[in-house]
């Protein structure tokens, strides 16, 4: 049989496609085979490809150990995403739809507000806390990480609202309806890929933050993953098995949420990125 | 009565009011006022002061003009700060984009399957730092894995001490950091690819042009603002990471693999004198606005030579 050059090509490309992702992927595939070696099998050389041996204890061992850092987790994440989506949209709605003076200026702002450097905030946020007793709060967390999520989804929210036509605005009003039934009868839905796309951010990058936890928590029943891993690392140093099924279970909500949602994000990463 | 309802009128019946408007961008305006605004300057004031947790708490810290700065600069852990900043970010740089651009003109090819490697590639940039740093301090630990394939290829003889050798460890933060950023420059480099008109491409292609002909003079010129835009980004993003060096090596061994961020966070939170941590982390900023000026100066006379 032979094959077209359309089929060449696709075959081509398709392997070359394949390997790269493959060779990209050898860090994440060995964090997953890890987590189910015992701590011998990932000494062994040369390294197993495949564990020989399928162990969970890892997994039960570390998620018994770590369980209360990954509810910390989970409440900085969603306490983070409720203030952001109780703030952004409103602001972004404002941004995109009515005349505002010193409009660019504010979403400049915004904009410059993503390039300080988190340990430059993460200074005055921590005195400052210290002063008010907001140090080893879930509050005093939740909004020290709103300075990923805020800034960011307003930005490319208001990208998306935008394109609300401005015609069924104008007709809400027609028929009586406050600013606030508008937002939410109108603008909300249909931009409403945009506020998935700005929810998914707004969860992920709380889940992630590592150098406020550092900073803010010092209470064992306060932190979350990131430092209780952290600090995994450093007490157990050698139980790399379990640092690794660690690793994965707080892995897991984010490669889930990517996996389902991948061209939200990156469709919220192009409009807070290419289009400004 | 009437008056209420003149107001209500006046305010309630313009979709655009200026006021209304406000109302709505009045919570993330005083977010910015608390948590960007107001620590911008006082992490600006406590680089003046000599700030230790005794004169924290005691609220008197004096005044001492620029002596954080002079002692910063002539401390050779910051200058090695420096340097690592710029290799760290110099490399990050290159390396991320270049792979990043290989993978977005892979992909721009259709295959089947295409969708599925597409999501997948974006898995290191979403994994959260401490578990990728964290796997690789053990992938380059003296028993991981990268010493044991070198050692059974029998290409070394001895175990490297990639993370504790103090002239290598920059380099080996420097690759765990270029892994992580390839996804962010793909992914923006392939959208932008997918707006170069098709047509065009074929029109250079029936006109004899090579491949690399055809990326030198139709793909870059027009994917310019891209470009742009993700190596603007990615500097910014480079020059203030802290996670990865901090969890790999927390700066170590004996300060030889710090960062400006990691240095500022040490400074700050280990030694406690928060008037050189605060004065590190205002020295990136100063070169981040600089960066981003140099950047919109060059985006501005492209736009001006149009």
């Amino acid at each position: 049989m032979k094959l077209t050059r359309e089929k060449r090509s696709e075959l081509l490309w398709g392997t070359i496609g394949f390997l790269l992702t493959a060779i990209l992927l050898i860090p994440v595939y060995l964090i997953i085979t890890y987590s189910f070696e015992t701590l011998q099998d990932m000494y062994h050389m040369p390294p197993y490809l495949f564990p020989p041996q399928i162990t969970f204890e890892p997994i039960v061992q570390v998620f018994t150990d770590l369980r209360p850092y990954l509810m910390n987790s989970f409440i900085n994440a969603v306490g983070c995403l409720l203030i952001t989506l109780l703030t952004a949209p409103f602001a972004a709605y404002a941004l995109a739809i009515f005349e505002l003076k010193y409009e660019k200026e504010i979403i400049f702002s915004l904009t410059l507000s993503q390039m300080f450097p988190v340990v430059m905030l993460a200074i005055p946020i921590f005195l400052m806390y210290s002063n008010v007793g907001f140090t080893n709060t879930y509050l005093g967390l939740i909004l020290a990480n709103a300075t990923y999520t805020i800034p960011f989804c307003t930005i490319v929210l208001t990208s998306y609202m935008r394109s609300v036509p401005f015609e069924l605005i104008e007709a809400a009003y027609m028929d009586g309806a406050s600013p606030l039934v508008t937002f939410f009868r109108v603008v909300a839905p249909v931009a409403k890929s945009g506020i998935a796309t700005i929810s998914i951010f707004g969860f992920l990058f709380p889940w992630a933050d590592f150098i406020y936890a550092l900073v803010i928590t010092t209470q064992n029943s306060i932190q979350p993953m990131s430092v209780g891993l952290y600090k995994y690392i450093e007490r157990y140093g050698l139980q790399w098995n379990n640092l690794m099924a660690g690793g994965l279970i707080f892995s897991l909500p984010a490669l889930i949420i990517v996996i389902l949602t991948g061209r939200f994000i990156i469709g919220g990463l192009t409009a807070g990125a290419v289009k400004q | 009565m009437s008056d209420l309802r003149r107001l209500k009128n006046k305010y309630l019946s313009n979709p655009r009011s200026p006021v209304v408007g406000f109302l709505f961008l009045l919570p993330v305006l005083i977010y910015i006022a608390i948590y960007f605004v107001y620590p911008f300057f006082y992490n600006i004031s406590l680089s003046y002061h000599d700030t230790d947790v005794v004169s924290f708490v005691s609220g008197k810290s004096s005044f001492n003009g620029l002596d954080n700065y002079i002692e910063l600069f002539t401390d050779s852990t910051f200058q090695t700060a420096l340097k690592n900043t710029a290799i760290f970010t110099v490399f990050s740089l290159v390396f991320q984009f270049s792979i990043g651009f290989i993978l977005a003109l892979v992909f721009n090819r259709d295959f089947p399957g295409e969708k599925v490697l597409r999501g997948l590639v974006m898995i290191p940039w979403f994994l959260p730092l401490i578990v990728s740093a964290s796997a690789y301090r053990f992938f380059f630990s003296e028993q991981g894995i990268v010493n044991g394939l070198l050692l059974s290829l029998k290409l070394i003889s001895a175990p490297i001490n990639w993370l504790t050798d103090p002239s290598l460890v920059i380099w080996t933060v420097t690759f765990i950091n270029i892994w992580i950023g390839i996804p962010f420059n793909f992914v923006l480099l392939h959208t932008g690819l997918k707006d170069v008109p098709k047509d065009l491409y074929e029109a250079a292609e029936v006109d004899g042009a090579k491949g690399w002909q055809r990326l030198l003079y139709i793909v870059i010129p027009i994917l310019k603002p891209v470009i742009l835009t993700v190596l603007m980004m990615g500097t910014v993003y480079t020059i203030k990471h802290f996670d990865i060096v901090w969890i790999a090596t927390q700066g170590g061994p004996a300060n030889s693999s710090h960062l400006l961020s990691t240095l500022s966070y040490k400074l700050a939170f280990r030694d406690y004198e928060f008037g050189l941590g605060a004065a590190t982390a205002n020295v990136m900023v100063v070169i981040i606005l600089l960066l981003v000026l140099g950047f919109g100066l060059i985006s501005n006379e492209r736009r001006a030579n149009r």
